[in-house]
């Protein structure tokens, strides 16, 4: 009996400076992590999503193995209602020694984010993200880091505003109207398309033009879109419809007069 | 009085080489605990409530172990194995509770799972509690055969 109770003991012995061996080098190889981040890219995908592409670089100088790496992003706005899908990144193993470049994707479709809420359009204000990273150190004890941030919205119409209109004759049946059209890009990607403008008698579409608008982001537009309008449809129940397609989003028709 | 001054050597000659040997054992669990100090001084950065829990364990570990070694050869010595046994998984189950522990730095949070590790040192104090038990049943045996 003393024999066995010997080598039961002995084998305790050994299980433990094992156990306490290989948790402490787990945990301690989170240190020898490294992570960077690469230039995030915008790519402009089918149906209005814009796709935020940011390159993960990992550098696993730990003992061990990583399982399941995971990156986890959630968009959502100031009042915590989810702007984008909870979108994940997961690579199964990163060996030890291995550096890694992992591709995070999110998209963020930006007709969900307009309906109903077209101050995206016209305001800055912030998006938060709520980003998650997880791991299996040694492909056995998982380990989550989890952060909140906060991100700047810049409006792709900040401040769309139309200036004086002006009526000039072409002759004596039909008034040329040019509608100046000015707004800052504050986003942070550009702004191309078009801008269509449709004039109203009452309820009666008088004229219709439209323009290209290009607005590289960070930067202002001042456009012009004219109008050739039958003079008899310059009354006091005139009024015009604007539209903005582009390829992100449709926004209109929005009557800047109110009329 | 000179058998008395006798039996006092004899007992004295029992005890030193006892004393040797829980000396040697506290030196090298000290050794021990320091070495995985200087691994363990990152995560203390991150955890420092970590280092309290595991000073306090390794404190009363040694301490139940010097005891158990310094009183060998009697029934004492089997009370406080089991006792250390006791207190490895008692102290583990409080200690890390849930076995998921959480740190925060500035607005990013940290969760590390510690339940298989929790599970595995359950399992090897519940064996070192069993073996102590065997043990004392041994001892309590070979009293009664004498």
């Amino acid at each position: 009996m003393q024999i066995a109770t010997r080598i039961a003991g002995l084998a305790t012995s050994i299980l433990w400076v094992f156990l306490l061996l290989f948790s402490v080098t787990a945990v301690y190889s989170i240190k020898d992590l490294q992570f960077s981040f690469g230039e995030p890219k915008i790519i402009i995908a089918t149906g209005n999503e814009l796709i935020f592409s940011l390159p993960i670089n990992v550098s696993n100088n730990g003992y061990y193995n990583i399982g399941l790496f995971n990156v986890t992003t959630e968009i959502t706005d100031t009042e915590g209602l989810l702007v984008s899908p909870p979108s994940s990144t997961v690579t199964p193993t990163i060996g030890k020694g291995q550096k890694v470049t992992i591709l995070h994707n999110t998209s963020l479709n930006f007709q969900d984010l307009l309906n109903g809420k077209h101050n995206y359009l016209f305001n800055d204000t912030e998006l938060k993200v709520a980003v998650s990273v997880g791991m299996k150190i040694a492909e056995l004890i998982p380990v989550q880091a989890s952060a909140n941030l906060s991100i700047p919205w810049g409006a792709p119409l900040f401040n769309l505003t139309v200036g004086e209109t002006e009526h000039i004759a072409i002759n004596l049946t039909h008034v040329r109207v040019v509608i100046q059209v000015v707004f800052e890009n504050h986003a942070f990607f550009d702004v191309s398309g078009n801008l269509r403008v449709c004039l109203y008698d009452g309820d009666i579409l008088v004229a219709e033009n439209q323009t290209a608008i290009e607005a590289p982001q960070h930067s202002p537009y001042k456009g012009y879109v004219e109008l050739c309008v039958p003079a008899a449809a310059i009354s006091s129940a005139w009024h015009f419809e604007m539209y903005v397609l582009t390829p992100f989003f449709n926004y209109g028709p929005w009557n800047p007069y109110g009329k | 009085m000179e058998n008395e001054i006798n039996e006092h050597k004899l007992n004295l000659r029992k005890l030193m080489p006892r004393a040797l040997k829980a000396a040697i054992k506290g030196v090298l669990l000290c050794a021990v605990y320091l070495g995985l100090q200087f691994l363990l001084a990152p995560i203390y950065r991150i955890a420092p409530s970590l280092q309290q829990i595991l000073e306090t364990f390794v404190a009363v570990y040694i301490a139940l172990t010097i005891i158990a070694t310094v009183i060998a050869g009697t029934i004492y010595e089997h009370f406080f194995s089991l006792a250390r046994a006791t207190f490895v998984v008692s102290y583990l189950v409080l200690s890390f509770k849930d076995g998921i522990f959480g740190a925060d730095f500035q607005n990013v949070r940290l969760i590390i799972d510690f339940r298989l590790f929790l599970a595995f040192s359950m399992l090897l104090g519940l064996l070192e509690f069993a073996k102590a038990m065997l043990h004392t049943v041994d001892y309590m045996n070979s009293k009664l055969e004498s």
